[in-house]
């Protein structure tokens, strides 16, 4: 698999990239600024690329800004942003599009990398993957508002919906809780009953139609859960 | 002797004077001793008291004196009766009123709105004139016996002057006597209530008489026209000293010490031709006035002027000679004064809380990640030597280093948030208020209106202003719901938080809102809450930002 790394902390871009090549991916480029990673992107199309959000020259979103221009030269385009935190906003801004194939990551969470390589696999292959953080708060703020379609969730229900928005497959989100495939399936026809959603058979665009449901739209202010 | 009937004479202009006075004062004393409850050091007759009850007895003596001399020499010299002193006439009673009214509408109605100030000149003003005309009515006939209708319409004057002063100075307070503004609120301008009375003074003393009915024999026309022209120039100067209080503050004392000035020696030019009437003099012309009327003319118009002279020297340092010194270079700009002040205390502020801030990010380096770093250090170099020996045991010791390291990283950006939230550095204060909203446990509306990205420090400072308001409304109001407004116009940045939960927040108690203020301060901001028990809450801020 081709891959596209950029992040400017040197350290911690060698360390990305002795490891992925260490799990057999192909590094094709290694930049360490945001035209750097456009112009990358541009010329060799790579099935994924891990971005910091924040790089030179303005050290703010430019890697995030830089990856979306490329993104809408190239649709679809995987990208699995890092960063040192997690903004709800930037989620919204990735997932506007609909089109899948994105992720948001903690750096953090690079530190486990059988999971870090999972991740970048299901981006890779179309998939929706959010930091537990960001789905935390997604699903917290719904919860403790005390209205809403969330919190007509069960527990049980709520903790598949979690795993599912960090974009777990049925059998990871089975094995997770020890119950039965079967047991999940039941629960997510049921959460998605509850969320008024059209059931689908994707693991991809089931996580995108939740998080969705979930985000506020990209630019509007209206943040209010429900009705 | 006055203000008891003379043979002849009536009493009831001199009455109005004293009940005047006496109502006057009780409502001042009433308000001094409001005022020295709230403020326990203050004697009952403290700063204000004495210039208000120094004021009230210089112009009611100021009042009477044409009074006592008409009751005095009414009958003395029959045809023969003429005061060449200027201002010594009945007339007197209309700037005596002015003054009366405008010295206690400066001292006491200092903290009320701009209208319920012009309530008590225009009442005295009117009283003035119903007096005035009473007056001349009631002595146009040729008998000038005390009548029924004197009687009658003196009997009707004072409580109804009592009833409108009284009424004045309760209105504006809801009740209780006006408030008292602080020491410090007063300012020159204040006294610039005092010129109606001051321009009343200079036209009698310059014979132009507008304020009262004209003499008999003028025409029912001119005597109208010169009326009117009189009231328009009266509503003309109340209009200026509105516009330029501090202008016209100026002039009044200004004309109070000119007027004193000239009544004293006016009084001194009336004893020289008592003088030369009594013992003759080869070359001046006679004097047409008796003796005796002229020598209390001159005596009594020269305490007259005393009084006015006194009362202004008194006022020139609070009022012309700041800003005499201001013009000539010398002496300090008070509006200057008071931003060095401003700055001094908001500059001290800013460099302590800069300095707590410092204290509180050096205790949890400290205590947090600086801690979690030396056990990973040591897990790491006791892992080096177990990894051949035990390695089961290393790779337990290398686990525990990472998931200490993550924890370290939890508490950085835990820390890093406190002191610059990414996204304010990131996009700017809008974009990190709506991330703000966006991270609240409540449904949060954000309506925020900034093109531009503002200075770093008015943007930092803004957002935690609106992260303590946020945080005050989720944590104290019991809030459902919570509504972010933020818009940029004409220099000022506008930013107004509105929650729907209990109110009952307040800037004096409970340090969050008061740590707001002064965060505000800095930036010259100002901060304003409604939030009256049972809610809703609305905070909302204005800073300068251009």
């Amino acid at each position: 698999m081709r891959v596209v790394v950029a992040e400017d902390l040197f350290l911690l871009r060698e360390g990305l990239v002795r490891l992925l090549k260490a799990r057999g991916f192909e590094i094709v480029a290694a930049t360490d600024s945001a035209p750097g990673l456009f112009g990358a992107l541009l010329e060799f199309r790579p099935d994924l690329a891990i971005v910091d959000i924040r790089l030179p020259p303005t050290h703010t979103d430019d890697g995030l800004r830089a990856a979306l221009d490329a993104r809408q030269r190239i649709p679809g385009l995987p990208i699995l942003l890092l960063s040192q935190y997690v903004e709800q906003i930037y989620a919204q801004e990735l997932l506007a599009d609909q089109a899948g194939g994105v992720g948001y990551l903690l750096k953090d969470r690079v530190f486990s990398d059988d999971q870090f390589v999972d991740v970048i696999r299901t981006v890779a292959a179309g998939g929706t993957v959010m930091d537990p953080e960001v789905v935390t708060k997604l699903l917290g703020r719904g919860s403790r508002g005390g209205r809403g379609p969330l919190s007509r969730l069960t527990e049980r229900e709520r903790q598949v919906l979690e795993l599912m928005a960090e974009g777990r497959s049925n059998s990871a989100i089975a094995k997770r809780l020890f119950i039965s495939e079967k047991a999940v399936s039941k629960h997510s026809t049921s959460i998605f009953t509850k969320l008024e959603l059209a059931p689908s058979d994707d693991d991809n665009r089931r996580v995108l139609a939740v998080l969705a449901h979930l985000m506020p739209a990209p630019r509007e202010s209206r943040i209010a859960l429900g009705h | 002797m006055w203000p008891f009937p003379v043979d002849g004479a009536e009493p009831w202009p001199g009455s109005v004077l004293v009940a005047l006075t006496t109502v006057c004062a009780v409502l001042a004393f009433r308000a001094e001793q409001a005022r020295s409850r709230s403020v326990s050091t203050a004697r009952p007759a403290g700063r204000i008291g004495w210039p208000v009850v120094a004021g009230l007895v210089g112009t009611a003596a100021y009042g009477s004196v044409p009074v006592l001399l008409f009751a005095l020499h009414n009958f003395a010299g029959g045809a023969g009766y003429v005061v060449t002193v200027p201002d010594l006439q009945p007339d007197g009673l209309l700037p005596a009123a002015l003054l009366m009214a405008g010295l206690l509408a400066t001292t006491l109605l200092t903290s009320t709105s701009v209208p319920g100030r012009w309530v008590l000149p225009a009442v005295a003003a009117v009283t003035g004139e119903l007096l005035e005309w009473t007056y001349w009515l009631t002595h146009s006939s040729a008998g000038y016996g005390r009548t029924v209708l004197n009687i009658l319409v003196g009997c009707v004057s004072v409580p109804l002057l009592a009833a409108l002063a009284g009424a004045a100075l309760r209105r504006p307070a809801n009740g209780r006597p006006a408030r008292l503004a602080a020491a410090g609120a007063s300012s020159s301008a204040r006294w610039a209530l005092l010129l109606p009375a001051v321009v009343v003074m200079t036209g009698d003393l310059l014979g132009l008489d507008l304020w009262q009915s004209a003499s008999p024999g003028t025409g029912v026309g001119p005597a109208a026209v010169g009326y009117l022209v009189g009231l328009a120039l009266l509503a003309v100067v109340v209009a200026g000293l509105a516009r330029w209080p501090r202008a016209a503050a100026d002039l009044a004392v200004l004309g109070l010490v000119g007027i004193g000035v000239y009544d004293i020696a006016q009084s001194g030019f009336g004893q020289s031709l008592v003088v030369v009437q009594k013992f003759g003099s080869p070359r001046g012309p006679a004097p047409l006035l008796p003796v005796e009327t002229a020598h209390h003319a001159s005596v009594l118009g020269g305490i007259q002027g005393a009084v006015l002279l006194a009362l202004g020297i008194w006022l020139l340092p609070l009022t012309v000679l700041p800003h005499a010194g201001r013009l000539l270079g010398r002496g300090p700009d008070l509006a200057l004064t008071r931003r060095v002040r401003e700055l001094t205390e908001t500059r001290a502020d800013a460099v302590s809380s800069a300095a707590a801030e410092l204290r509180r990010i050096e205790r949890d380096l400290h205590d947090g990640a600086q801690g979690r770093l030396v056990t990973i250090g040591m897990n790491l170099r006791v892992a080096e030597e177990m990894i051949h020996s035990d390695p089961h045991e290393a790779a337990a010791l290398v686990v525990e280093a990472r998931v200490a390291s993550a924890a370290a990283l939890e508490e950085l950006r835990g820390l890093i948030r406190g002191i610059h939230p990414p996204m304010l550095a990131d996009r700017g204060l809008g974009e990190a208020v709506r991330a703000l909203a966006l991270d609240l446990p409540l449904p949060c509306e954000t309506e925020i209106d900034l093109p531009e990205r503002l200075a770093a420090p008015l943007e930092s400072a803004c957002y935690f202003v609106v992260a303590e308001v946020v945080t005050n409304a989720v944590r104290h109001a019991s809030a459902h719901g919570l509504q972010i407004r933020m818009a940029r116009t004409d220099g000022v940045l506008r930013i107004e938080v509105a929650d729907d939960g209990v109110g009952g927040a307040d800037t004096a108690r409970g340090t969050g809102l008061a740590g707001v203020e002064r965060r505000l301060a800095a930036f010259d901001g100002i901060l304003a809450v409604s939030s009256p028990p049972g809610g809703p809450t609305i905070v909302a801020v204005e800073v300068p930002c251009a």
